[in-house]
Order: C-alpha cells, then structure tokens, then sequence
C-alpha cells in the first residue's frame, strides 16, 4: 500500500480509537442522524441478551438485524475491546476495500479507454484520463473515508450499517475484477443485510456482460440475456442460500423475514431520520398509507430502469447512482450512508471539472451537520421549535443530496459528450458555442 | 435548475456579482443591521396578544380580602425575624409558617461543589451546603398530576443581591388564602431557596430526578405532579417602584409569549404599569429600542437572568417578577396590590388545559405590549450576517481552485483578486468592470443571430434523452467550470495548503475550550486567587494562539510552491462564520447579533497585504473583534451601565474587574448550569476569528 494511504489508516484508526475514549460516542449512538431502528447498536445489545436467554428476538419489536449477523455479533464479547476494535476494525478493512477498488478501478477505467479512444473526437485529447491523475485516487478515497464526519460518526455510533457498507464496497471490488461469483455473494450478503443493494444487481449484471464481451454493441442480443440471466441467477442462489441458513439458524422459523425486510419495506417506526419518510407517513391518513408506502418503495427501485437504459455502456458509474438514490430514498436512511458514497465520490474526479453546485452542496452539508442536532433539541429539550423544523433541515439534506447527484450525473454526460466531440464546439458558420443542458 | 444547471445565468450572476460584491456587501449588511434596529419601530413590530384561550386572564375576580390583614402581619413578623439576625435567613420560622397553615412543608438538603478549587488545604472549602424549604398546597379538585410553582429566593438582610422578603411575605399571605378557596386544580408548590439559582437546580434535578455534576440534591421528601409553569418572586417589602419582568432564561431561551402576556395584562388590570412613552415619537422609538437591546444584552450572555431561567431547562414555563426599589420616583405599589397580581396570574394558569404550546417561544420586547417574532427579525438578521457572506463567497469560489498565474495568463479579462479587497478595489475594480463589458459586447455582437444547426443539435441530442432539450447556443465567453481535469491536483494542492491553518485553528479552539479546567488543578498559592489564575492563563493561551501564523511560515521552504491561498481561507472562514451565526441565531439570537454586529465588518475588509500600515490596522482591527476584545467591550458595557447613576467616569481598573468577573461567570455557568456561551466562543467563534487572523500574514 501506498504510504500517504497508509499514513491515512494509521492516523483514522487513532483518531477513531481517541474520540472512543471522550463522551462523543455515547451522544451519537443517540442521534437520529447517524443511528436507525435497523442499525442501532443498543438493540443489537438487546437482540443479543434475548438469544441468550432463549427469547427469539424476533418476537418483540426491538430488534431488526438479520439472524446471521446476530451470530456473529455475539462474539464480540470475545474479541478483547469488545465493539470498538470490531468497529475500528470494519473500518480499517473497508478502507482496504476501498483501496483496492481504486487500483482496480484505475485498470479498468484505463483499459476502457484504450479500447475506446478511437472513437474519441482528437480535439479532446487533454480529456483523457491520464495515469499521473489516476495516481492521487487511492489518497483521496483513503482520506475521505478516514478522515471523513459521516463514516467516523458512523464507526464512533457502532452503526451496523458498517457491515452492509463493507458487503456492497466488496461487491464493487469483485465486479470490477470481474468475478461474477463472489460479486454475487458480496451483493447477496449486502441485500440480505440491508434489502435495498439488491437493485444493485442491474448495473452489475450489465458490467459482467461488458467485462466479457468488451466489444459488444447490442445490449439485448441472446448472448447478453444470457449473460444478465447468469448473474441474475447466481445473485438469486446466493440470496436464497443466506435466507435458508437463517432459516436454520432460527430453528426453522421464517418469523425473522416480518422483522427485518417487513420493517424495511412497511416502514411501521416513524422515529425521525435524514430521510423522508417519517414526516409523510405521520401526517398521513391511516387508510391511504398502504398505497403511499408502496409509491414511497417503489421511488427507490423505479431508478434503476432508465438509468439502465441511458448509462448502459457505464454501469460502474449506473452503480455509483444507484446506490446513491438507494441512501435518499431508502426508508431508514442514516449518515453511514452518505458514508459510502461519499465514499467512492472521487472515483469520477476526471469529471469535476464539470461540476456546477459544489459550494452550494457543500454548504448544504456542512448546514444540515450543524443545524440538525440544534434543531432536535430545539423540538425534543426545549420544546421552543417543533418538528417541522426538523423536518425543514431533513428536506434540506435530501436537497443537497439530489443536487450532488444529479450535478454529477450531469457533469459525467457532459465529459462524454466532449470526449467525442471535442471541447470546443462550433457552429456551423464557425462561431464558438457553449453547450447547455435545459 | 435553470441557474444551477445553465452556465450562461450563472455567469451573468457571477459576474454582475463580481463587480457590484463589495459594495453591495456594504449595503446588505448596513441595511440589515439598520433594518434589525427599525424593528423597535412600532409600525414594524406587532402587539401582543393571547394564542392561549385557555387562560382566561382577568376573567376572575379577586378573592382577596380587603387590605389583606394576614399578608401584612406575615410582612411585619417576617420583618422582625430577619432584623434578629442580618447574616441569616428565618428558614425555622417560615418552615413553621407553611406548616401552621396546614401545608405539606418540607426541607431539601443540598451540597455544591465549586468547580475551581478555592484553595490548597482545605478541600471542604470547595464545598457549600444550602437548603431548600417547599410546601405543597394540594389541589382538591385534582389528584396531584399538574403542579404550578412559586418561588422566591431565600435571601439575608445583608445580601448585596437586593432583599427578597416580600416576595417570602406575598407567598405566605397568598398560600393562606389559597387554601380557603375549592377552585384548584393544580397543586401550588411554593419553593424558598438558598443560593438563588442553585438551589432551584437542585430542587429541579431532585424533582425530575436527574443529576448535575457540581450540585448534589438529596432526595425530595415528597413531590407533585408535573411543572406546568413557575412565577419567581424577588420582590422587596416597601419602595416597589415597577415591575421588572425578567424573561431570559439558560442559554438565551425564553417563555413562551403567553406567560409574558399574562404578567403583563394582570399588571395592568391592578394599575401596576411599565412606564408610558408615547412609541410614535422618536423619543418613543429611542425608549422601545434600547428597552429591546437591554433585553437583547441580557439574553446574549446566555446566563439565566434570574431562578426562572432554570425551569426551562425541563420544558417548564417560568419568569421572575422583580420589584425595583427605588427611594424616590412615582407612587410605590403596596405589597396587597403585587399580591393581586399573583393571585391572578396563579388563577389563570389554575384554567390551562395543556403545556403552553401556542404563541411564541422566538420573540424580542421592545416594550411590554409590543414583540418582534421570529418571522421578523430572521430576515433583517440574514440580510445582515449570512447575505453579505455569501455574497463574497459566491464572488470568490467559481475562480478559487485555479492557480493565480495560470488564471492570469487565462483570462485576462476575469480578474477577481482585487475583487476581494474592499479597501482599495474601488478604482481598479472599475477599471477591469469597463473591460470586461467592452470583451463581452464584442463577442456578443458576434455570436448573436446564429440558427440551430442542425447536424450540432442531433448531435446534442444524443448527450441525453432531456425533454425536447432546446439547446442555447451562446458565446464562450471563458467559462471557467469548463476546465479539463488537469488542474485538478493543482486544486488539491491548494485545499491542502489551507488544511493545516484550518486545522491548527480549531486544536486551538479546543486547547481554549480545555484551558480552564487545566488551569483550575494548578495550586492556587496564598498571593493568587483561582480567578487571577484561570484569567490570566486564559490570556496567556489567548495571546500564544496569536502566534500560530508565524509557526506556520517558518517551517515552510520560501521556495516552494506551497502558499496559502488567502482567498480559499477567506472562503473557508466566512464560511465556517456564517455557518456559525446561522447556528446560533437559531438559539439565541441576541449573541448571534452582537457577534455580527461586530465582527461582520472586520472580517469581510481583511485581506493580504504587503503593505505594514494596512497590516497593522487590520491587525488592530481584528484584536478588537477578537473574543477578547468582545469580552472587554462587554465589560465595558457592563461598567458604564452600573455608573450611569454616578458619573460617566470611566475606569480602567473596574473594567479589568469586570473582564475577570465576566470571564469567570461564563465558566461558573458552564460547569454549574451547562451553559453554551464558553462553548460557543472557544470552540467555534474563536477558531473562525484565526482563521481570519491568519490572512494578514499571507504572503501572495
């Protein structure tokens, strides 16, 4: 590894083992912002106490993490430090992960462009991806992951989305070594953890097919059905596989199902988040709220069709938007989401050039970090505001990740655009142009 | 989307941005504060009134007996047991008293530790016991589940505080009377303590079961139900001159509006009047605003203005109704007169169905009838603070990440580092304003009138699927967004130039936010006193985080590449400015606006420079607007109002006492009441005021 990545990892770790020993933790574990129903610490400590004393912690309305990971988190008991070197240790693995998906990453960004530089218009040349960019990657993702508020708040809170997080960053590794098997698994053990990654499955079912056939041109030909029917299945196997072992786990009952993905999908806890679920669904009607939840799940899984019709021939960067439509419009969102793909954001460095919103998202952010807690304890301490000023600043980050989203995706349909027309655009009679999205 | 997505808007924004920036700063933020200031202006403010139905305020009629004979025999006994002994209060007698009339009367003990130590040897010296006396009038109507409060500080003859007796009178005679009457829902509890706020945060914390680092409360005897609201009572036996309502509680929040009105209208229905000015005049405007900056300074410093400010730290209703005593002036008000008023306000809030949660919580007073809500002194507020940020922010950061000769040689025409200079850019922004008009009318004239054509716009259809995308075809004028990623490294080299100012900025807020607790373990000999010891070591730090530019330029190679682009910190400080008086508006607005008042001006003006004159100035400027500098010119304050009576001599000496003595309040509050003022300022207005300390020293 390279050293300023290591320097990253060494100074993150201390860091993260230091704020273990102030207060910082324990108030965390109680923001709403960075801790959900799904991935909170204490009712994993309650789920744990319940299997020990042979209560199945599916049974109560406490505890919503699935059977396996249950298993394996007893065991923390074990591991000398108990949950902050497993935590610290999740996420120094990840930024493992993440590491490697920038070297491989690198590869496959630059052997695509071989492949594809004839096509490219010559005046774009300064365009390209050049090796000496392509060498700060690992740095930058290593920093941002390390040195970054939403993923040390989300280590410091225990947040068990660490553990889907590390699934999902795994499958990106493996898809992009094209390893269609353990991406599979990888992406299983993600969607079996957290539900939503498995529309995750689309952009990298696409990416296996263009990883093998490099020079396709038809996406609907037999030979790629084929393909996308492959990894589908392989996905499905896996997915089933880890259902069943629960299943075993919890001495055949399938009561398991109804507490975590029925959490998920019915959305029954109305305890405020970033998201924008509970405010809607508090004001709502009762007898309107099956139809609204079915369009508020739908919203998060509908994406995933135009994207994949408009970003066929870029699935890494369709799964880049996937994912980050799943951390807006999931129903227990929490800042370990923002996490990942804030994360992985400097991946596309080669198209910030084209950025528009920058500050104003930035801005947005750094608001919302600040305000949010104030505004809580506004509406629950000093009783003085209310919800809907919580509700103002949730929207906002909303907001602010929709902006960051859609900007990027701009910003990366205006670079290929470029690449092959060139960067200066003529009309016909030769004036300059600027090109504008509208 | 359409000025976040299209180039063209933004960069007519920018630029116009560009070239007006400084002096429309100027205006936005003279305008804001101007407009902030005309809210004490009575066509600008609205009167209050009652959201709260429930109160029925002034719907009863007094039971109170005439001349109220009971309340001025408890007022002369009271009068005579505190004459027996100066230095103590009757708690035995007045126990007694409660217990006479029948009430459930109880003693609370408490013990406080002082967070600095007071002295080598003896460490009980740190230690202060107090009791708390408490009776409960219990509701016949009701089993105990809603209780109202009365409290009155228990105070000695000699306190230099001002005599609480008659408010110990009033609650005497009043709970007499209360018990006679069938019409109580709630129960009455009637608190005395010790120590003035103290003890009512130890009464609180026993009561609601919750614990404070300094103060342990011993366990309540008996309780009530929940708090629903709490009148405070510091009111002296003669010479009550007017009422002085007292709202500001622990960190500058406030009772709900209606409590206030309540107070308000019962006073008036018992003849007891705030002064009359008539608000049309400028006399009259001149009286409502300094009455709402008065209010303002007493919110701003974040302590509680008297017990009530406690009670809202669990969501309780409270104020202090205080009896000025003044030896001459208008006709004083008799004790039977305030004890109407009381009775009035208890029966009110006897009528209240729920919590107060209607009317308002974000208010000023220019005057007892009239606020200014939320909704009106936001927008004068943003004017003033975040719009003039922005503003420079928005100017700056499209150019920010490129290097300066890079940008030169680019655009020769877009120049934007004199843009951020409001000293002296006046002529040179003209200038560079004229040429850029006269590039864009050329290119204008040129590029205007070109058809679609056709093979570009299929072409451009292909970039995405958008709705009908009616592609503008318009004339590159330099669109700097448009550069290619090669420069980006050159951007991080620059963020990564700023880091370590940033960074050592906010350790240094933390050392100073950590300072004092280090300080207070020294020894303290016999010649220092723990206050000499924590101010001056809070100077001390103070004056070596001035330093920290220096350590920054030393240790860099004048050589290489790695200078600090003072427009990016800029950016980043006013940013992190911003972003922090937005915070705390939302709290307390008052801070938020003493800080920007002052600080505002300071931090848009600074700039790199090589010259020592404007160097120096700025350097002076910035030490005036420095959390120091703000403490002093509080002090300052603080001492010019104690002497308006005397003289309008001014002492140094006496302001030093007072930058200590306010000093070490901020931190006694910290500890004791959890206070945010010291945090605030340590952690995050004192790393933005270094961020800006550092630009000055920027070589460029």
């Amino acid at each position: 590894m390279a050293a300023p990545v290591l320097f990253c990892g060494t100074i993150g770790t201390i860091l993260r083992l230091a704020l273990f020993r102030t207060g910082i933790p324990d108030w965390l574990r109680s923001r709403k912002e960075v801790v959900t129903p799904i991935t909170s610490w204490d009712r994993v400590l309650e789920g744990i106490s319940l299997q020990k004393q042979f209560i199945s912690p599916y049974a109560g309305d406490i505890f919503h993490e699935t059977p396996i990971l249950l298993r394996l988190l007893q065991f923390v008991d074990y591991v000398p430090g108990g949950a902050k070197t497993v935590f610290v240790l999740v996420d120094l693995l990840t930024g493992i992960v993440l590491h490697r998906i920038c070297l491989e990453f690198s590869k496959h960004e630059l052997k695509r462009q071989t492949l594809e530089v004839a096509s490219y218009s010559p005046k774009a040349k300064h365009l390209l991806i050049t090796v000496r960019q392509l060498s700060s990657l690992p740095f930058t993702v290593a920093a941002l992951h390390f040195f970054g508020p939403y993923s040390i708040c989300s280590c410091l809170a225990f947040s068990t989305a660490v553990f889907s997080n590390l699934a999902l960053l795994c499958c990106w590794l493996y898809t992009l070594q094209g390893n269609v098997t353990l991406s599979c698994l990888s992406l299983a053990m993600a969607a079996y953890q957290s539900f939503y990654p498995a529309v995750c499955i689309v952009p990298v079912a696409i990416h296996h097919y263009l990883y093998n056939n490099p020079k396709a041109t038809s996406f609907t030909s037999p030979n790629a059905v084929k393909s996308y029917i492959r990894t589908a299945l392989t996905f499905t196997v896996c997915f089933a596989a880890l259902l069943l072992a629960s299943s075993r786990l919890e001495g055949g009952s399938w009561s398991f199902l109804r507490s975590t993905y029925g959490f998920i999908l019915s959305v029954p806890d109305l305890t405020p988040n970033v998201g924008i679920f509970w405010y809607f669904f508090t004001e709502m009607f009762e007898h309107f709220r099956t139809f609204f939840v079915c369009v508020f799940q739908i919203n998060v899984f509908i994406y995933a069709i135009p994207l994949a019709v408009k970003l066929r021939e870029r699935p890494l960067f369709q799964l880049y938007v996937v994912m980050a439509i799943i951390s807006i419009f999931k129903s227990y969102p929490s800042y370990a989401d923002t996490a990942l793909y804030l994360s992985l954001l400097p991946l596309w460095k080669h198209v910030f050039g084209y950025l528009r919103n920058g500050l104003v998202v930035t801005v947005m952010y750094s608001v919302v970090a600040v305000v949010a807690p104030i505004l809580w304890h506004l509406w629950i301490y000093s009783a003085s505001a209310n919800a809907n000023f919580y509700f103002a600043i949730t929207l906002v980050f909303s907001t602010a990740q929709i902006f960051l989203l859609t900007d990027l995706m701009f910003a990366f349909l205006r670079y290929e655009y470029d690449l092959h027309h060139g960067i200066e655009h003529y009309l016909a009679n030769g004036k300059k142009t600027v090109v504008v999205l509208q | 989307m359409g000025l976040l997505t299209d180039p063209k808007q933004r960069q007519w924004l920018v630029r116009s941005i560009l070239r007006y920036q400084s002096k429309l700063s100027v205006l936005l933020y003279v305008g804001g504060l101007l407009w902030f200031l005309a809210l004490a202006y009575r066509p600008l403010n609205a009167g209050t009134y009652f959201s709260e139905n429930a109160l029925l305020p002034g719907l009863v009629e007094s039971n109170l007996p005439q001349g109220f004979s009971s309340l001025q025999s408890f007022a002369s006994s009271l009068k005579e047991e505190m004459k027996k002994d100066k230095e103590r209060v009757p708690k035995d007698w007045i126990f007694q008293q409660f217990q006479d009339l029948g009430l459930d009367t109880y003693r609370q003990n408490f013990t406080l530790k002082y967070p600095f130590r007071m002295s080598t040897y003896a460490k009980e010296l740190q230690l202060f016991r107090g009791e708390n006396i408490y009776a409960i009038l219990r509701a016949r109507r009701a089993a105990s589940t809603e209780a109202l409060v009365m409290a009155a500080p228990l105070r000695s003859a000699s306190n230099s505080k001002g005599r609480t007796d008659g408010g110990i009178a009033l609650m005497l005679g009043l709970a007499d009377q209360f018990r006679r009457n069938p019409y109580w829902a709630k129960d009455v509890i009637f608190l005395l303590s010790e120590m003035d706020e103290v003890g009512v945060l130890a009464w609180l914390d026993a009561y609601h079961e919750s614990k404070s680092p300094y103060v342990f409360a011993d366990d309540l005897p008996g309780r009530s139900g929940p708090i629903q609201a709490a009148i405070n009572l510091e009111i002296p036996q003669d010479k009550v001159r007017y009422l002085n309502l007292k709202v500001e509680g622990l960190n500058g929040q406030l009772p709900n509006l209606d409590l206030f009105n309540l107070a308000v209208r019962l006073g008036r229905r018992e003849h007891v009047h705030g002064d009359h000015h008539d608000p049309e005049t400028w006399e009259g405007f001149q009286h409502m605003l300094g009455t709402m900056l008065n209010m303002m300074w007493t919110q701003a410093s974040g302590a509680p203005s008297g017990s009530h400010g406690l009670f809202h730290r669990y969501h309780i209703e409270a104020l202090t109704l205080e009896g000025v005593r003044l030896s001459k002036g208008m006709r004083a008000y008799s004790l039977e007169q305030l004890a109407r008023v009381v009775e009035g306000i208890f029966r009110s809030l006897n009528n209240l169905l729920e919590r107060f949660h209607q009317s308002f919580f974000f208010y000023l007073l220019p005057s007892t009838d009239r606020y200014v809500s939320i909704g009106l002194y936001m927008p004068p507020f943003g004017l003033m603070a975040v719009a003039a940020l922005a503003l420079w922010i928005m100017a700056t950061s499209p150019q920010e990440p490129e290097d300066e000769k890079e940008r030169e040689e680019k655009q020769l025409g877009e120049k934007e580092t004199e843009g951020g200079e409001p000293g002296k850019k006046e002529t040179k922004g003209g200038e560079l304003g004229e040429k850029e008009t006269e590039t864009k009318k050329k290119e204008d004239s040129s590029g205007s009138g070109d058809p679609h054509n056709d093979s570009h716009s299929e072409k451009k259809k292909s970039l995405a699927d958008q709705e009908n995308a009616p592609q503008d075809l318009a004339v590159d004028d330099g669109d700097s967004d448009d550069d290619d990623g090669l420069e980006l490294g050159e951007t991080m080299r620059i963020f990564l130039s700023v880091a370590p100012v940033v960074t050592m900025s906010f350790l240094l807020g933390l050392m100073t936010y950590t300072a004092p607790h280090l300080f207070s373990k020294f020894e303290p000999s016999r010649s220092v006193s723990v206050f000499d010891v924590v101010t001056y070591g809070m100077m001390a730090v103070f004056t070596a985080s001035l330093t920290y530019p220096y350590l920054l330029y030393r240790k860099a190679d004048p050589d290489s590449e790695i200078l600090i682009n003072w427009h990016l910190l800029k950016c980043i400080g006013l940013l992190v400015q911003g972003l922090m008086l937005f915070a705390i508006s939302l709290i307390n607005i008052s801070l938020a606006f003493f800080i920007a008042a002052t600080s505002l001006p300071v931090m848009m003006a600074v700039y790199a420079t090589k010259s020592w004159l404007s160097k120096g100035l700025q350097l002076v400027a910035l030490l005036i607007v420095s959390p120091l500098g703000l403490l002093v010119m509080a002090a300052c304050v603080t001492v010019i109002q104690k002497n308006t009576d005397d003289s309008w001599l001014f002492s140094p000496l006496a302001a030093m006492d007072e930058v200590k003595n306010l000093l070490f309040l901020l931190l006694v509050d910290q500890h004791l009441f959890a206070s945010w003022t010291f945090l605030v300022v340590s952690l995050a207005y004192f790393p933005a005021w270094l961020l800006f300390w550092a630009i000055p020293f920027c070589q460029f």
